[in-house]
């Protein structure tokens, strides 16, 4: 305990006549951020009168009771830092539980802080009380109640607010439907306790545009989102993304290609039945306000080849994302063309060949294409040539063409590849989005 | 590392250290907080009267003196409160004369020391201060009649299941069976003694019931449940599991879905060493085992092939309900209904026969979705219509909703 002479003089009493409380950082999300908003917001309470701030700094560190508090730019947001109190100690008086004298101390490393309250030891049986004051201040000051996560090895990062709008899906409006009529209760509608947690199942090869659905929900929900990669599923265990979603509930977790964390991507299929327990999210436990939608690069799986498959993977509903058909391939060309700044408004007369053409290719594969055709637009013309878009569009999808657009091993190339946190901040940032993965976006 | 001010001790029991008597108990990973109960039954108990309480520690102005420290614990289903984590009592045990006693509890991450310090020439009276220590810790036991999910680390409190047997639709023959097996855990003297251990298996395809059935009779018996999910055995270890439930008997051990083990797939799994302890069952009293399987063949194959030494002592198996059950479920899924209007005449029968053959779970699941397409309806300003919900999941059967990422919804 620091400051124990400045601490003495405030609670005026010898230190085996006071009582630490010290407070469970442990099985915090993010046990920095968490001591350093609970400080703060102790110290903004209105019922709080704040005697000191520590004592002065002593640069000689001479000075009896001379203590330092330490200012950090703490990450309070996605690209937001704010000014916070890092270490330090103070003392107030809490003006709701009777003028109360409490010295709360913040300390130790960046990465694994401790923060102690001291109070009087006959004032001991008052700990409860200040326990649930702490309780209280953190539930309205949640660091991460509400905003979009994603869960980094033990602790949570944040991410870009969601930025796709139903409008730049180009999807079935049943499809969307079904989505929200699952996660209705995350959309402010009134549901039942029963239909106060669901989880659905998102299947297709990749490029078919769920991973946009995912963003699509990730901006729309009301409510904590927890985004969680392969890796870190792997690396954490299903428990931890359960228990979090638990603490900051209502909340929507995201687990992306879920068949790869459990490894049941590979030969056999499933190891285990139900994937939900398997992923932690066992209905032993409250689950109430949580919401589960999951990602699988797999379909086949989906198909009921295999007799654990032919059920529903404890999930409450499966959705099979498919490539889309000739009229969806054509109307997701056109308006990729349309959008274009750099192809001709004459180029959408060859969008009707080329839709026939590319039979199975997914959203993502066509918004490569067109995006394809445009550098080779702007090539020709770095030439000095005239640019001709009927071959354009031939050389980059017909059978000699170069770039690769043919649909050919598509599903062996991402079998078992892990999406990072990097990779899904990416993805969910405007700028800089993974072609392989948006592929249902204009 | 004993931890207790020596200072502070030696005027108290008014002996010099050499003149101690000091046992030492450790509670650690999931134990911890019996440790700090322990303590704190201490504090509270009419027989222990505290001179004196605070942690000691060399170094300090006073050389004993540092605060006594209070910490968060787990004590109930993701409820944690504070408790006193680190202290000494200098005391006086009424119930043994008066004899000066120091108890010092010190924890950290890992474990929970409790010191009991004696002067040396009470020493033969030890054996009765562990022994009240022991009173204390069995009626403080944080486990007790609780229902956890423990590894070494955690105990890992569940709530408490609320399972109401009139919500479970099954033949009264399977409520029996499980009653009879139970009831020395429900009516301990109803049973001699001898016979108060007993294994069953629940055998029944995947949404049969069984789970529900395991949180219905963990709320009838009078017992601690400890319970383990697919593959959960594997990392504590049979050894401590069993060693657990002996120590918090009477217990129900209840393993859902056992044949899900990753790890039992050969004869040195968890599971093999599941079926020889139950073998070797008979020092196992007051522990009933209660298991779930998808697949009860693959214990017939380990039996047949040797590699099971026992079987358990009774297999119950679930089907699918039949008709008149599925009746029944049917009509309380639609009347209990929170959302949905009373069911007019016709619709309980439209579903019963368009779900031959469908577990109480995905029958449950069609309700639910009935339920969620009459809300989402309503929340688009339409009017539902059951005749069309009906007609949608129960001909069209959408297992899996089929959908094109750009072309128009399908469904399979």
């Amino acid at each position: 305990m620091k400051g124990r002479e400045l601490v003495r003089r405030f609670l005026r009493r010898e230190l085996d006549e006071l009582v630490v409380y010290r407070r469970d950082l442990f099985s915090s999300p993010s046990p920095r951020l968490e001591a350093c908003r609970l400080l703060a917001a102790s110290t903004a309470d209105p019922a709080v009168r704040v005697v000191e701030t520590a004592a002065p700094w002593d640069p000689t560190g001479r000075k009896t009771g001379a203590l330092k508090v330490v200012w950090r730019f703490v990450e309070t947001g996605y690209g937001i830092s704010e000014w916070m109190v890092v270490e330090g100690l103070t003392l107030l008086e809490h003006e709701g539980l009777g003028g109360l004298p409490i010295a709360i101390n913040l300390g130790g490393e960046l990465d694994g802080p401790h923060l102690e309250i001291i109070v009087r030891r006959e004032d001991a049986h008052r700990i409860p009380e200040v326990a649930a004051w702490l309780d209280g201040l953190l539930d309205a000051n949640h660091p991460f109640r509400g905003r979009l996560l994603r869960l980094q090895g033990d602790d949570l990062g944040f991410l870009p607010p969601g930025n796709v709008r139903r409008g730049d899906l180009v999807m079935p409006d049943a499809t969307l439907r079904e989505l929200e009529r699952n996660f209705g209760f995350l959309l402010g509608r009134r549901r039942p306790k029963t239909l106060r947690h669901r989880s659905v199942l998102l299947a297709g090869v990749p490029g078919t545009g769920k991973t946009l659905l995912c963003r699509w929900l990730a901006g729309t929900v009301q409510g904590t989102v927890l985004w969680v990669t392969p890796g870190v599923l792997q690396e954490v265990g299903g428990a931890r993304p359960a228990k979090i979603a638990r603490m900051l509930r209502p909340c929507l977790v995201i687990l992306e290609d879920l068949d790869v964390a459990l490894g049941t991507a590979e030969e056999d299929g499933p190891a285990e039945e139900n994937l939900m327990d398997a992923a932690g999210f066992s209905t032993l436990q409250d689950v109430e306000g949580v919401g589960v939608v999951a990602t699988t690069n797999h379909p086949e799986l989906l198909r009921g080849s295999r007799g654990v498959w032919g059920g529903t993977a404890g999930f409450d509903a499966l959705l099979l994302v498919e490539p889309p058909d000739g009229p969806g391939r054509e109307r997701l060309l056109r308006r990729l063309v349309a959008a274009s700044p750099v192809l001709p408004p004459d180029a959408a007369r060859i969008i009707p060949r080329i839709a026939a053409q590319l039979e199975g290719a997914t959203g993502a594969e066509l918004t490569e294409l067109v995006r394809t055709m445009e550098y080779r637009w702007i090539w020709e013309l770095h030439r000095g040539r005239t640019p001709d878009i009927g071959e354009i569009a031939g050389s980059v999808h017909g059978p000699d063409a170069a770039g690769g657009h043919r649909r050919t091993s598509r599903p062996a190339r991402h079998r078992g590849r892990i999406p990072t946190e990097e990779s899904v901040a990416s993805r969910l940032r405007n700028d800089e989005c993974d072609d392989t993965e948006k592929g249902g976006g204009t | 590392m004993i931890h207790a001010g020596p200072v502070a001790v030696r005027r108290f029991l008014r002996r010099e250290r050499d003149e101690w008597m000091v046992y030492r108990r450790t509670y650690d990973g999931a134990f911890r907080l019996v440790g700090h109960r322990t303590f704190g039954a201490l504090l509270a108990s009419p027989d222990v009267e505290v001179v004196r309480l605070a942690n000691t520690e060399s170094g300090s102005r006073f050389p004993e003196a540092v605060p006594m420290v209070w910490g968060d614990e787990c004590v109930e289903f993701e409820r944690t409160e504070p408790i006193l984590t680190n202290a000494t009592a200098m005391t006086r045990l009424r119930s043994l004369g008066g004899l000066p006693a120091v108890f010092t509890m010190v924890s950290d991450l890992l474990e929970v020391i409790l010191e009991i310090i004696i002067p040396r020439d009470d020493g033969d009276r030890i054996d009765a201060v562990l022994s009240m220590l022991d009173d204390l810790e069995k009626s403080a036991h944080p486990f007790t009649g609780r229902h956890l999910r423990p590894n070494h680390w955690d105990p890992n409190p569940l709530p408490r299941p609320t399972s109401d047997r009139h919500a479970i639709f099954m033949p009264p023959s399977v409520f029996e069976a499980m009653e009879e097996a139970f009831l020395f855990l429900t009516d301990p003297d109803a049973v001699p003694g001898a016979l108060h251990n007993r294994t069953v298996l629940l055998a029944g395809p995947p949404g049969a019931g069984k789970t529900l059935l395991c949180r219905w009779i963990s709320g009838v018996v009078d017992a601690t449940i400890l319970w383990y999910g697919p593959g959960e055995i594997f990392e504590p270890g049979v050894p401590f599991l069993l060693e657990l439930a002996r120590s918090l008997a009477p217990v129900l051990m209840i393993f859902e879905d056992l044949d899900d083990d990753p790890e039992s797939t050969d004869e040195d799994s968890s599971l093999h060493d599941l079926l020889k302890a139950i073998d070797r069952n008979r020092p196992l009293d007051g522990i009933g085992i209660l298991a779930t399987t998808n697949d009860p063949e693959r214990f017939d194959r380990l039996l047949a092939g040797g590699t099971a030494p026992t079987r358990f002592d009774r297999i119950i198996r679930i089907s699918v309900p039949d008709a008149g059950l599925r009746h029944d479920l049917i009509a309380h899924l639609l009347t209990t209904s929170e959302v949905l209007p009373a069911p007019k005449p016709g619709i309980v029968e439209r579903i019963h026969g368009a779900t031959e053959g469908f577990t109480g779970a995905r029958i449950a699941r069609i309700v639910r979705d009935i339920e969620l397409r009459w809300l989402d309806a309503l929340d688009h300003g339409e009017v539902p219509d059951l005749d069309t919900i009906l007609h949608h999941l129960l001909h069209e059967r959408p297992a899996v909703v089929r959908t094109s990422g750009f072309g128009s919804g399908e469904v399979e």
